[in-house]
């Protein structure tokens, strides 16, 4: 690119879910947010939260997508809004040639990813999907697979269990009582940052949360998922039970060249877990095998009168973020596509519809 | 008092050596192993005076000497009354023995069977485990079968499998969309690696090797060593049977436990085979 500017002027699109992601954008020395925006016609939650955060950044909140990505400026949009929004708001931002870093998941539908995709094509910008791929122990995992340490990977298993509760356990509510409302839940998960499947429609935690293990997968191997055999339940909490969503599931996945895997993941519930949970990676490699705990490195601090609710053991060197938006840089200003782009994202969202299938039929399912 | 004789257990000697003192109600009373020399060596370290080069031979010259039979086998150490002989494979005589494969009996695991079996846990949802170890995969695979239903406390109703060199990974489904994800690996010569986790409804066990390395430093990278378990499993596991001998009761785990695990590698052969999920149907294994 020639003549980058020195900093991309950036609009947080709905900033009702994750504000980690633009406030990560916003961290960086490179990016800069100009204004955060949304649709006039969300409901009055949306726009309390918006502009809390256009407030708390000093800058306007515009209740009109399209007039502030043009008024403002913009070349980078940050879109973190419901998921059910993801794809569209990502793809008004493209259609006037404005790159993007999208909270996950793409959507939960793969034809929602298809749209974003041939927007794309029709007007080649830079998509990011947020990820957790420059995680301390994930990248020595990646040094350690290409400096041929266990030599060519042949199976890969990640392990990702979130240590999180989600409202009352399941069982734990009277029989007459009503089905709780998915929504509702979500916007009261707000509080303690558990709403990742902030949606009208009910999702489970293979499309909540597993983008970032089988992103991790992909990273590493390079390879795409092309069957998957997998198994749900619902097992800890009644809000998936009322809304007939997984919070625990095992896929086995076949991929590119003869490479086998499984991911098993699952909302476990505070109690199964001292820390945010139990992530692991475990490789097979022609010559040996690698097991990474992805939590490392850490620290761990205890102390008398702690609050039961406050992690004992604190990541620690975690430049995920910086490192993510270095990225989009590169591909930015050199070329080349960031580390979870549009395409890869949308097969990854095809690789966990393929997967409810199966859980559905009992069949292997073949990913489109 | 069990007196037992100990069948091709020539690499556990010193290990049997260690326990046979720490056992209650039992002892070790005679030595088999086809070869002479090592027969001869194995009963010294066990200190005991009765030996043979083969099972028809103690019948013949020291049959009232023994009550039961520890044999080591394929699949693990079986052991069995006297009139049982676990050699012959004989369903009929397979009721009183006990499939004393190590995972069984080891701390670890049964630590994390005690937490569920006490509620702890709730309702288990998910069992998984992964092994990798320098003796074939398919070899380690029946016992990681075994544990996973003993675990969920059920039979499978589904199974899916896939295999390359060396390795194999085994994804079974059972009634109340409980689960369990297996992967048994060759690694080269050395140590070997075993993760179990058991996530249940309200709780999980974590029972990982990862956990247990010692860092050795001589130069370069440290090395990780494990610290095991001792001889903790094989002392579990005799005792057991001399316990469920004299309470006149079926051993832990016995010959049901080990044809269940036999039947589930025929579905896992059969998985691999055509390449798709296999269903058992009413959860017969």
């Amino acid at each position: 690119m020639k003549n980058p500017p020195e900093r991309y002027r950036c609009a947080a699109l709905s900033v009702v879910k994750h504000d980690y992601v633009p406030r990560g954008v916003a961290s960086h020395p490179r990016f800069e947010l100009v204004v955060v925006a949304d649709d006039a016609n969300q409901p009055a939650w949306v726009h309390e939260r918006n502009q809390k955060f256009a407030d708390e950044y000093k800058v306007p909140y515009v209740r009109d997508v399209e007039r502030a990505l043009s008024e403002h400026n913009v070349q980078v949009a940050v879109v973190s809004s419901q998921v059910e929004r993801h794809c569209d708001l990502s793809i008004r931002a493209i259609e006037r040639g404005v790159h993007v870093v999208q909270d996950k998941p793409m959507s939960t539908t793969v034809a929602e990813c298809d749209r974003l995709l041939a927007a794309i094509e029709r007007k080649p910008v830079k998509f990011l999907m947020w990820n957790r791929n420059f995680l301390p122990a994930v990248l020595h995992a990646r040094e350690l697979i290409n400096a041929g340490s266990i030599g060519k990977p042949y199976a890969i298993h990640v392990d990702f269990y979130f240590a999180k509760d989600a409202g009352p356990p399941k069982g734990s509510r009277p029989p007459a009582a009503k089905p709780m409302d998915w929504q509702e839940h979500q916007i009261k998960a707000h509080a303690d940052g558990s709403d990742g499947g902030l949606a009208a429609r009910p999702m489970g935690e293979l499309q909540i949360e597993g983008i970032y293990p089988l992103a991790y997968i992909r990273m590493l191997t390079g390879a795409s998922v092309r069957r998957v055999f997998a198994r749900t339940a619902r097992h800890f909490h009644q809000v998936n039970v009322d809304n007939d969503v997984d919070d625990l599931g095992t896929v086995s996945l076949e991929m590119d060249g003869g490479l086998m895997g499984t991911l098993c993941i699952g909302r476990i519930g505070k109690a199964s877990h001292p820390d945010i949970g139990e992530i692991k990676l475990h490789v097979l490699g022609e010559r040996g095998g690698l097991v990474i705990s992805e939590a490392r490195p850490e620290a761990a601090i205890y102390y008398r009168g702690q609050p039961p609710a406050e992690y004992r053991h604190r990541r620690l060197a975690v430049d995920n973020d910086y490192l993510q938006l270095d990225n989009l840089l590169a591909a930015l200003e050199g070329g080349g596509e960031t580390i979870l782009d549009a395409r890869g994202s949308r097969d990854i969202c095809a690789t966990v519809e393929a997967a409810l299938t199966s859980a559905r039929t009992g069949r292997c399912e073949t990913v489109q | 008092m069990t007196r037992f004789a100990v069948v091709g257990v020539g690499a556990q000697a010193a290990a049997l050596a260690r326990i046979a003192p720490r056992l209650r109600g039992g002892s070790i009373t005679a030595v088999v192993e086809p070869d002479k020399a090592t027969a001869k060596r194995v009963a010294e370290l066990l200190k005991v005076s009765v030996w043979a080069t083969s099972t028809g031979e103690l019948h013949e010259k020291h049959d009232r000497e023994f009550d039961a039979w520890a044999a080591a086998m394929p699949l693990g150490l079986v052991l069995a009354p006297h009139g049982n002989r676990p050699f012959d494979m004989n369903p009929g005589n397979g009721k009183d023995w006990l499939w004393a494969h190590a995972f069984r009996f080891l701390p670890s695991v049964t630590t994390v069977k005690e937490s569920l079996g006490s509620g702890k846990l709730g309702a288990p949802g998910l069992v998984r485990i992964h092994h990798w170890t320098p003796q074939a995969a398919r070899q380690s695979l029946l016992s990681q079968l075994d544990l996973a239903c003993w675990l969920i406390d059920q039979r499978p109703a589904t199974l899916f499998a896939r295999q390359a060199k060396g390795y194999v990974q085994v994804h079974l489904g059972f009634a109340d969309d409980r689960m369990a994800v297996l992967d048994c690996a060759t690694l080269a010569e050395g140590d070997e690696h075993y993760s179990l986790s058991v996530i249940g409804s309200s709780g999980a066990a974590y029972a990982d090797d990862h956990h247990n390395m010692q860092l050795v430093f001589g130069g370069g990278h440290p090395q990780a060593i494990r610290t095991l378990q001792g001889d903790k499993a094989l002392l579990a596991a005799l005792q057991e049977f001399i316990d469920a001998t004299a309470a006149r009761r079926s051993p832990s785990c016995g010959f049901a436990e080990l044809k269940r695990a036999l039947r589930l590698d025929e579905h896992v052969e059969a998985s691999l085979t055509s390449g798709e999920a296999v269903s058992l149907s009413g959860g017969e294994s």
